[in-house]
């Protein structure tokens, strides 16, 4: 009925009024269209974006892994008394290729002993897992100025590529020196890759 | 009465531009804050990113050398062996000038040694007086 | 304007907010999934970096304390003046801390007895309250914990681990304190004969203030205990039986040759800086292991091992050349005639001495568990 009068009044004045008249409801319609769209939109966008921030999870198993690594590393390289050599100073000294075998896998189980100690070391607060493990390898430069990769102690494998971390530390390296290659005083990077098993 | 004198009635028309700035105001900030996150750092992030334990190594080390090198050409040589590791392993130049400077005092001579590390996202100088009793 | 006022409202009009209701519906709906998100994020993550926070503040900084003097020798009843905990010997030595610091924050003895919350402002704990438990544990010593115990759920964690510095000592054999050949001569018609004489032990600030000597082995007495150790005293003393009795009448501490008195050690309040051992001056006298009493004589004629502990004190060294001085008063009871060797005179405490044991490290690990 509504409809119908509407129509007939549109039909009969359609011709002598002007055509805005006739398209003027069609603005509400659109108004609302445009109003909906713009709200879903900078809605959608706006608190969408905000989830992604949980990821920070991931990161701070690493950076305590790095900062475990870090200080063990940094311990083991502090002498005990003034003008003394560290402990790794030692162990390096003895890893030396020049050395010989037998005195290079003394050094080896020398720094797995005392590595493995320090990783179970715990205050007993919390409940220690020993799951954390390691392996080692020593970089040096030799004559003709090549960083060699020298492979050291370690225990246990990383087969399944867990996330792994890299610790080192730079050792002064006493009468170092490669197989058939001349031996100096230097320094060697010790690096040490740490994963949870 | 009809009092208009426009051609057209375009009052809505406002209305509907106003929207579409808002609109685009306001996708334009979601966008940036998307890309943010993406782009954006954690603080476990930030702490693996700073390489505090370099610089204390690489600090301790020179000085050591310095202390313990009997000669100019010793510490050349650790300092060489420092340089290349570093750039090979830790994608780090490091460079580092020791001088044996004219300055003392009453009961100390000193050395002056400079450090400087640079791993492309930290740049560290320092200077460090090494104190050696006269 | 045709004038419509049939009360019947138009379609268009209707289609449009229609629409509108829908997408307002909508967004509202979604409301609830921005709080979720913002929540559990920051609680995780921020345990975790409150633990690794308080891990660096304790491990690798010396503490912050308002007047100059270090905090871990401020009086018990101003903890205010304590603004920041640090454990590490200086800021250039990280991961060495200093055994007076870890324990005046563990508390063990008992000395400033702070509450949590006074633990949490001088840890950096922010405005969120969270339970923690921070441990402590040396090479062969008992554990040492402060806070709540830890629980079985999620907590953030963080271990370091560190070196402890010890003191250093001077371990000095009786027979090189003597002096030889002292006469004694009983005077007419007494039965015996009481010699008196000093034995010092000179602390130069000059000489322990090397700074060729990197802060991890210095010694401090500023901030750190001093040990002197005397061994073999019976052998020595007890041997030669003209001598009655052997005592140390007195201890006393001399700066720059003056006394030190009760009034040196007050900062303008009440109570000494370590007045967790009631008398003063702040030192410690062992005979064979057992304490004894500041004030009283010590009877040293059959010990085998005098120890004595020096406790550190900001005001000992106030210019870069001031000497420190511990002053025995021996006092010998002779009951016959002849040539004695009496233990007495001055005795270096320095680098160069060759009774000196340097400081050296011993390893521990400090855990941070922060829920």
């Amino acid at each position: 009925m509504v409809n119908g009068v509407r129509n007939e009044i549109s039909a009969g004045v359609s011709a002598g009024i002007p055509a805005y008249d006739r398209e003027c409801g069609q603005l509400f319609a659109m108004e609302g269209l445009i109003a909906a769209a713009i709200m879903i939109t900078a809605a959608y966008l706006a608190l969408g974006t905000v989830i992604p921030h949980t990821n920070a999870d991931m990161h701070v198993s690493e950076m305590q892994l790095k900062q475990i690594g870090d200080d063990i590393l940094y311990m083991m390289d502090l002498p005990d008394g003034n003008g003394g050599k560290g402990y790794l100073e030692s162990v390096v000294y003895n890893a030396s290729p020049n050395r010989g075998p037998v005195a290079n896998s003394q050094a080896c189980a020398a720094f797995n002993a005392t590595f493995m100690n320090y990783l179970r070391m715990s205050t007993g607060a919390t409940i220690n897992l020993d799951t954390l493990r390691y392996s080692a390898a020593i970089y040096c430069v030799d004559d003709s100025g090549e960083v060699i990769r020298l492979p050291f102690a370690n225990f246990g494998d990383n087969p399944c590529r867990n996330p792994s971390v890299c610790c080192a530390r730079y050792v002064a390296a006493e009468d170092w020196g490669l197989i058939g290659q001349s031996s100096s005083d230097t320094v060697v990077r010790l690096e040490v890759m740490i994963w949870r098993d | 009465m009809r009092s208009k004198t426009k051609i057209s009635d375009d009052n809505a028309e406002w209305i509907l531009l106003m929207g579409f700035v808002v609109s685009f105001a306001i996708i334009f900030l979601a966008i940036l804050l998307n890309l943010s996150v993406a782009a954006g750092q954690t603080p476990s992030d930030s702490v693996t990113e700073f390489p505090k334990s370099q610089i204390r190594d690489i600090r301790a080390e020179l000085t050591d050398a310095a202390v313990k090198s009997e000669s100019e050409s010793d510490f050349e040589a650790k300092l060489d062996a420092i340089r290349k590791l570093a750039l090979a392993r830790d994608n780090a130049v490091v460079e580092a000038n020791l001088t044996y400077v004219g300055y003392a005092d009453a009961e100390y001579g000193y050395a002056e040694l400079t450090v400087h590390y640079n791993n492309g996202v930290t740049e560290y100088d320092g200077t460090y007086l090494l104190p050696k009793k006269l | 304007m045709i004038k419509d006022d049939s009360g019947l409202i138009s379609l268009d009009f209707i289609v449009g907010f229609t629409v509108f209701l829908a997408a307002f519906i909508v967004v509202i709906s979604m409301l609830p999934g921005v709080y979720v998100n913002i929540q559990s994020s920051s609680a995780d993550s921020g345990r975790d970096m409150t633990a690794y926070r308080t891990g660096v503040i304790l491990a690798e900084d010396s503490g912050i304390s308002l007047n100059g003097i270090p905090w871990e020798q401020q009086p018990p009843m101003r903890p205010e003046n304590i603004v920041r905990f640090g454990l590490a010997v200086s800021k250039e030595t990280p991961n060495i801390l200093s055994p007076e610091k870890t324990e005046r924050f563990f508390n063990v003895p008992a000395y400033f007895n702070l509450t949590a919350d006074e633990y949490r402002g001088k840890l950096m704990f922010g405005e969120r309250p969270r339970s923690f438990n921070i441990s402590f544990k040396e090479d062969g010593k008992e554990t040492l914990y402060i806070g709540d115990r830890v629980p079985d759920g999620m907590y953030g964690f963080s271990k370091r681990y560190v070196k402890v510095k010890g003191a250093g000592r001077l371990v000095v054999p009786a027979e090189n304190l003597t002096r030889d050949g002292v006469n004694i001569k009983l005077p007419e018609g007494a039965d015996e004969y009481i010699c008196g004489n000093t034995t010092s032990f000179i602390l130069s600030y000059a000489n322990l203030s090397d700074r060729s000597v990197p802060p991890a082995y210095r010694i401090d007495p500023k901030t750190e205990r001093a040990f002197i150790v005397i061994g073999g005293i019976n052998t020595v003393l007890g041997a030669q039986d003209g001598i009655s009795s052997a005592v140390i009448g007195s201890v006393e501490l001399l700066k720059d040759g003056d006394p030190i008195t009760a009034a040196d050690y007050d900062y303008g309040v009440k109570g000494s800086a370590y007045s967790s051992y009631p008398s003063y001056p702040p030192y410690i006298c062992k005979v064979d292991g057992v304490p004894v009493e500041n004030g009283t004589e010590i009877p040293i004629k059959d010990a085998d091992v005098l120890e004595f502990v020096l406790f550190p004190n900001a005001m000992y060294f106030p210019n870069p050349d001031s000497k420190l001085e511990i002053l025995f008063e021996m006092r010998y009871t002779c009951i016959t005639d002849g040539e004695y060797r009496f233990i007495q005179g001055e005795t270096d405490y320095g680098y160069d001495s060759p009774y000196l044991v340097p400081p050296h490290l011993t390893d521990g690990v400090l855990e941070v568990c922060i829920w």
